[in-house]
């Protein structure tokens, strides 16, 4: 028996004529093997089309016109998961920490430095703290 | 024979009158009275920088104006260091000092006298090691410091502090406004954080203040330093990156001091000094090596910023 599995795709797809159409349609009905190449055919192109489209970035394919299928589904998942997280780790922050010190500056250095320094029998008007000046690198 | 050669060779070698006591030497200038202008220049890795200063001392107090930016003057007395800056902030440490060099590496020769802006002075060298570190010149009558040169080891020099004017007498102080702040006083037990020796200094007293900051201060008997660590790194405006083998530190000078700060994983060290540039090398390479925080510690100071330094070891 000669198999038409070149014809199943191009019936699915409404291209053969309808001489053809019925020609294959009764090759189905004593073909066991075309008969499970077709429904092979149409399982798959069902799977395919429940895929979601996913939207192109901006300029990828500047002529191509996608059709845009937000993923609610998904992206919402992640956004939850996402805010749970963030949302755990403040209130976990606001419990356990205390509050934040103060941004030190080179100030606080140069000073707890230079009144150190100015208990030393060595100190004196060569060893005064200076902060940093714009001269630097001069 | 022999012996009178080594006794000329020693001689020449060492000019100069070997003097024992380098403290006392330099204590009697802080309790004189004068006013002064001071020029200060030095010679960096990372370019020359300057300033000149007035000072004005009496009954141990100083009061120094600066031409440096952002601040006109800052007031020190013993333990205690007030600056203040032109937008009227004041800036304000008081700490008390418990320790202090109990040996001093240094030899004290007296190079003879000389006369400086008009006035009888007697010039030192300090050598340190064999090497020749310092050179002072002290007003005779008040023992002040008139001017200071000091060298690295390869004898190039570093930083010259020298008066252009200088008029001792007694003088009233320019009022400073100072801030009530607490007294920090140094910890009972060392925390075991920072060495007892870098390179040849001796860790004196050791702080902790309110914000987390601790600190501790190292000296020879002339040059000395305070390594911090602080709860995150501390910002430094104009800095150098200086790559080393340990790691990446952010550097700036000063007319005198030396600022380094770098990221370790739990916040950040500091090293505030008037070192030459010779010592740096071997002094970093005794502390706490950089380190880069991991992602987790970085997200949650991004969020949070830094909190207390508490614990941190």
């Amino acid at each position: 028996m000669k198999h038409l599995s070149e014809s199943i795709s191009a019936y699915l797809d409404g291209e053969l004529t309808h001489e053809e159409s019925r020609r294959l349609t009764s090759h189905l009905a004593t073909c066991g093997r075309c008969a499970a190449e077709l429904e092979d055919i149409q399982r798959v192109r069902a799977a395919v089309r429940a895929l979601p489209l996913l939207e192109l970035p901006p300029g990828l394919v500047p002529e191509a016109e996608a059709e845009v299928v937000p993923l609610r589904r998904h992206r919402g998942f992640w956004v939850g998961a996402a805010a749970a997280v963030v949302a755990a780790v403040i209130v976990f922050a606001s419990i356990f920490t205390t509050d934040p010190a103060p941004q030190l500056t080179v100030e606080d250095l140069s000073s707890r430095f230079g009144a150190r320094a100015s208990l030393d029998p060595a100190f004196g008007p060569s060893k005064v703290v200076t902060v940093l000046s714009p001269e630097v690198g001069e | 024979m022999i012996p009178m050669v080594l006794v000329m060779a020693l001689a020449l070698l060492t000019p100069g009158l070997l003097v024992g006591d380098l403290s006392g030497i330099l204590e009697r200038g802080g309790e004189a009275s004068y006013g002064a202008e001071q020029v200060v220049s030095c010679l960096t890795p990372d370019g020359v920088t300057s300033a000149i200063l007035t000072i004005e001392q009496s009954g141990g107090n100083m009061v120094v104006g600066s031409d440096l930016l952002g601040v006109t003057s800052f007031a020190t007395g013993p333990g205690d260091l007030t600056m203040m800056h032109r937008d009227g902030s004041v800036e304000h440490a008081t700490v008390i000092g418990r320790e202090a060099p109990q040996t001093v590496p240094y030899e004290v020769v007296e190079l003879g006298g000389l006369t400086f802006l008009g006035r009888e002075a007697t010039a030192y060298r300090l050598e340190r090691a064999g090497l020749v570190r310092a050179e002072l010149v002290l007003d005779d009558v008040t023992g002040v410091v008139v001017r200071s040169t000091t060298y690295g080891a390869d004898g190039a020099l570093y930083c010259i502090h020298r008066f252009i004017s200088f008029d001792p007498g007694s003088r009233e102080l320019p009022q400073v406004t100072k801030e009530e702040g607490p007294t920090l006083e140094p910890l009972e037990e060392a925390s075991g954080i920072f060495p007892e020796q870098i390179a040849g200094f001796v860790r004196l007293d050791e702080y902790e203040d309110p914000g987390g900051l601790r600190f501790t201060y190292y000296s020879d008997g002339f040059f000395s330093f305070a390594v911090f660590q602080t709860p995150a790194m501390v910002p430094l405006p104009d800095a150098v990156l200086v790559s080393r083998n340990r790691g990446d530190y952010q550097r700036a000078f000063t007319a005198g001091q030396v600022f380094y700060t770098w990221e370790i994983e739990r916040g950040g060290m500091a090293l505030v000094g008037d070192l030459p540039p010779d010592m740096h090398d071997a002094v970093l390479d005794d502390l706490p090596e950089p380190e880069r925080p991991g992602w987790f510690r970085r997200l949650w100071r991004s969020i949070f910023g830094a909190t207390s330094s508490r614990g941190f070891k």
